[in-house]
């Protein structure tokens, strides 16, 4: 296990080296000019030039890249061309509230579809095919739809929910909440649907394993064997789907996060594409790159928690 | 899985004809045609220019003139839609081809080569993981300045890493196929192979993931183009749709409405098209193993009259003298209308050891399941009567009922190794059923567990209380099972097959454990098996099943020492260690017929060598068989006066075959 995990983490690695690296060629291919973007129309060319020389970006390529990626092994990201933040203020900024949206989201979607799934599996018949069919289509509600439909409803109609903005949770947790609400139930529906559908699948195939009879016929009461051996055994797959539906819900935040007006790094994205802000850009290209990584290592580390076959191994 | 070698085999053929007859795929493409075909001929099918501007009717509801109402600007939004569609599907659809044409070679080939390649392609998947497509697209959108052919390749190519992870993991269980290893083994070109054995293997989980990626690309289109990315802002189009329809949402929430129906029909479709196909695709099919809640199940009723022809053998109430345990009459399986044990009566003496003998499909299992009370719905079980231990089985409360399992009567099944939940030691499953059957505290818990694994001659008690389920051999695995089946301390206890799945020298093991825990315990078997040799070795009392009847029945001695039934004779001549020496090993010609092919007279005469025309008149009965061929016993018999000891057989030419030999 211990070498199983090591093994990830060395992995991690170049994985990340790549991910930096492409993250870096990419910006570069974005057409125009930053300085222009920065002095706006009017900059004469002794402006412009002084400032390339002031980003660094008269050296060659070769060097830039290079002595961008000695800093971002120290931690150095840059500094915005456009606030003056440095990179790692700017996404530490935009870091809360994408992350507490994805977390929240996710584990609702978790729990919920769980519950029902793993509910719909064991009872069957008339609940099971309208769950499913339910489920199926909110598997197929695209989430910025929804989230129209949200603000509309629960936001100007009801005026129960905020329609945009976020409030840092060490302010006031509760609106924190209240404001999270709207956003994560939009990009958290397909989610749970998801969970829902592998939950039961799963639940299913358990279901129809050897030890479920063995277990049964010890004398074994069923609840039990539902609760504790089943849904152990189930969630070992659905913690995977979870990992993708984090993962999924990572890259759902760009337009969720538009909708709302939530200033995470979706919105920070956005944003400094448009502004040319390319440190920022890449800045936010790599975080994501480790938020992915880690999600990864840690849904192996409960499947593994969860999975003695795995653990052992 | 039965896959063919070859080409696109009739599975994959057949799972499409299928997927076809549901009237909800028919519904799924018919949308589908649908927009396609709308969209591709919106220049004509369109009722209006979808930039044409109306301003006396802007923002109007569905009406005559305009079937889906207008948007602000008065603009058609039917017309719209129909000329906003052909951007992302086809965009969508671009990036499909692409992830097709890079994912499928690619996962065909590490799958297939492994080694470095594996490794070399399970990083670069990696890496195409770890970056969140959506930025990519984001940033590409602005580097080529909103060039949908780019941004959709480029799309393709980052979905493409996860195609090759499934088509990698079809390859290579498709490699290990035996028909491949023949193919490879004769030489054949590499790419021969790949294309004629294995690409057929792959097509299925392709197909259904194509779908799902079509639906995955056009959300991620349709987002993209609602963010104002991708497409010019002239023309139509669905995402941009959206979009307009939020900026108007306070005061026109119909404008969400067409559009949102055509994206939520689209990917619904998709992904039902994805998910019937796969659910259609050959797959071994298992149903659920869990019994209903007890409180839910009427009572265990009879079967609706067992048959006439069986009443004969009612044994009544006379067995239920007190050295008889279980005492089963006409005992009766179904599914449907299918019946797969048709009224089987048993009678077994406290202490005494059964075979239930029978090849395969003959419903040996089914009545062991059965008698243990496990089976689940839609198999009902009925019978005249049962009574176990004294009392009236079908008369005790679905509660009651419950409570026989694991304290009155305990399962040892037939593959160990997946007898027990992998998920927990072999310790915790013996202690959580050891505290429920004796209320033990923890510590007497382990304790007992561990007395337990030894009494089933576990010498590395300790070991073996930590280990997981599958860091045990197959032996060792049934020895726990053995142990788990005692914690109840059943009085009878039920083997399916026991050593099927063991290496042939853990075999006889596992028979004399069998054989210690009915010395030591007391405790009667039922031991299911298709092994005579383990009738011989074990057994007391032998019932021989065939086409879900028991054919013959008595004590061991009688049976294997003079058999009636052409059957157990058969049987008998085809088991190594029972034949005659010097004779030769014989087989019985033929299989049993499937459940659906059961007739209603004598159910092994086309296989019979002694079958005559009489055997195919009608229904045979269970007829005792007497020693002597003179005996008053030569016609119908009374079978109501029989007891448990007695020999019969369900041949109407029993004794005139004891008279030919």
């Amino acid at each position: 296990m211990a070498r199983r995990l090591l093994n990830q983490l060395l992995v991690a690695v170049p994985t990340l080296f790549v991910v930096a690296t492409l993250s870096f060629l990419l910006v570069r291919l974005v057409p125009g000019d930053p300085a222009n973007y920065i002095l706006g129309r009017n900059a004469t060319a002794e402006q412009i030039a002084a400032l390339h020389t002031d980003l660094g970006l008269d050296r060659p390529a070769l060097t830039q890249y290079l002595s961008w990626l000695g800093g971002a092994l120290h931690g150095d990201l840059g500094t915005s061309y456009v606030t003056g933040l440095t990179v790692g203020q700017a996404v530490q900024i935009a870091f809360a509230p994408t992350i507490s949206l994805a977390v929240l989201s996710t584990l609702i979607a978790l729990v919920l579809g769980l519950v029902i799934g793993g509910w719909i599996a064991v009872r069957g018949g008339r609940w099971d095919t309208a769950v499913q069919a339910l489920a199926g289509i909110g598997l197929a509600i695209p989430s910025f739809w929804l989230a129209a439909l949200l603000v509309l409803l629960f936001a100007l109609k009801l005026a129960i929910f905020p329609a945009t903005g976020y409030t840092p949770i060490n302010e006031s947790p509760w609106l924190w909440f209240v404001g999270l609400i709207l956003p994560a139930t939009a990009i958290g529906i397909n989610n749970f649907c998801q969970v829902v559908m592998q939950t039961r699948a799963s639940v299913l195939d358990v279901l129809s394993r050897d030890f479920v009879r063995t277990l049964q016929a010890t004398g074994l009461p069923r609840r039990r064997i539902i609760y504790r051996h089943v849904l152990r055994n189930a969630a070992i797959p659905v913690v995977t789907v979870t990992g993708l539906a984090f993962i999924f819900t990572l890259s759902g935040v760009v337009v969720i996060e538009a909708i709302f007006n939530t200033p995470g790094m979706g919105n920070l994205l956005l944003t400094s594409v448009q502004s040319h802000d390319l440190p920022v850009v890449q800045g936010v290209v790599l975080l994501f790159a480790v938020l992915v990584i880690g999600v990864n290592f840690v849904s192996d580390l409960v499947a593994a928690w969860l999975d003695p076959r795995i653990r052992l191994s | 899985m039965s896959a063919t070698p070859e080409g696109l085999g009739s599975p994959l053929r057949a799972a499409l004809l299928r997927v076809l007859r549901r009237p909800s795929v028919l519904i799924s493409l018919g949308w589908l045609f649908l927009i396609t075909a709308g969209t591709a001929g919106a220049g004509f099918l369109a009722p209006y220019d979808p930039l044409d501007q109306d301003l006396n009717a802007t923002l109007a509801l569905p009406s005559g003139a305009h079937w889906l109402g207008t948007d602000d600007l008065g603009r058609d939004l039917l017309s719209r839609l129909l000329h906003g569609g052909g951007g992302v599907l086809a965009g969508a659809l671009e990036a499909v081809v692409v992830a097709v044409v890079i994912g499928v070679p690619a996962g065909l080939f590490i799958g297939y080569v492994g080694g470095i390649a594996d490794r070399l392609g399970n990083f670069v998947t990696n890496v195409m993981f770890a970056v969140p497509a959506f930025v990519v697209l984001l940033t590409v959108a602005f580097i080529t300045e909103n060039d949908i052919p780019a941004i959709m390749g480029v799309l393709g190519v980052m979905m493409s890493g996860g195609l090759t992870r499934l088509i990698r993991a079809s390859t290579q269980s498709a490699r290990d196929l035996l028909y491949v290893d023949a193919a490879r083994v004769a030489d054949l070109p590499r790419t021969r192979i790949l294309r004629r054995h294995i690409l057929p293997n792959v097509t299925g989980p392709l197909l259904v993931q194509t779908f799902f990626l079509f639906s995955v690309a056009f959300v991620i289109l349709t987002s993209l183009s609602f963010l104002g990315l991708g497409f010019s802002p002239e023309t139509p189009n669905w995402g941009q749709m959206v979009l307009e329809a939020t900026q108007r949402l306070g005061t026109s929430p119909w404008l969400m409405v067409p559009i949102g129906g055509v994206l939520i029909f689209t990917v619904l479709a998709l992904n039902h098209l994805g998910s019937a196909l796969r659910d259609a695709l050959p797959q071994a099919e298992r149903s659920s193993l869990l019994l209903p809640r007890p409180s839910s199940r009427t009572r265990n009723r009879a079967e609706p009259r067992a048959q006439k022809a069986d009443r004969a053998e009612a044994t009544g109430e006379r067995s239920a003298a007190a050295d008889v345990l279980l005492a089963v009459d006409g005992l009766t399986v179904s599914v449907g209308d299918l019946t797969l044990v048709d009224g089987v009566s048993l009678t077994l003496r406290r202490g005494g050891v059964l075979g239930l003998v029978g090849e395969s499909g003959c419903g040996k299992t089914m009545t062991a399941l059965a008698l243990a009370g496990l089976v689940p719905p839609p198999v009902r079980v009925g019978s005249r009567s049962m009574r176990f231990d004294g009392t009236d089985v079908r008369a005790l409360t679905p509660v009651q009922r419950e409570r026989l399992r694991g304290r009155e009567i305990g399962l040892v099944s037939q593959e160990p190794m997946v007898a027990l939940d992998p998920c927990f030691t072999v310790g915790a499953t013996l202690v959580e059923a050891l505290r429920l059957h004796r209320r033990l505290s923890r510590s007497d818990a382990r304790t007992e567990a561990l007395t337990l694994l030894r009494q089933v001659g576990i010498a590395a008690a300790e070991t073996v209380y930590g280990s997981y389920p599958h860091q045990l051999s197959g032996g060792m695995a049934q020895r726990v099972c053995i142990a788990l089946a005692l914690t109840g301390r059943p009085k009878l206890l039920i083997a399916d097959e026991p050593t099927t799945a063991l290496d042939v020298t853990i075999q006889a093991e596992i028979l004399d454990l069998l054989r210690a825990v009915q010395d030591e315990f007391g405790t009667t078997i039922i031991i299911v098996t298709h092994d005579l040799g383990v009738v011989a070795d074990l057994c007391t009392d032998v019932a021989v099943m065939y086409a879900g009847q028991v054919i013959e029945s008595g004590t061991v001695d009688q049976v294997l020492a003079d058999p009636a039934h052409p059957y157990t004779r058969g049987l008998l001549a085809a088991t190594p260690d029972l034949r005659v020496p010097g004779e030769r090993l014989r087989t019985i010609a033929g299989t049993v017929p499937v459940p659906a092919e059961w007739p209603a007279h004598c159910r092994f005469a086309n296989r019979c060598p002694h079958a005559q025309d009489g055997c195919t008149t009608g229904p045979i009965l269970l007829e005792l068989v007497t020693s002597t061929p003179d005996g008053p016993a030569a016609g119908p018999n009374p079978a109501a006066g029989r007891g448990e000891h007695e020999h019969a057989s369900r041949c109407r030419r029993t004794h005139e075959l004891e008279k030919v030999e």
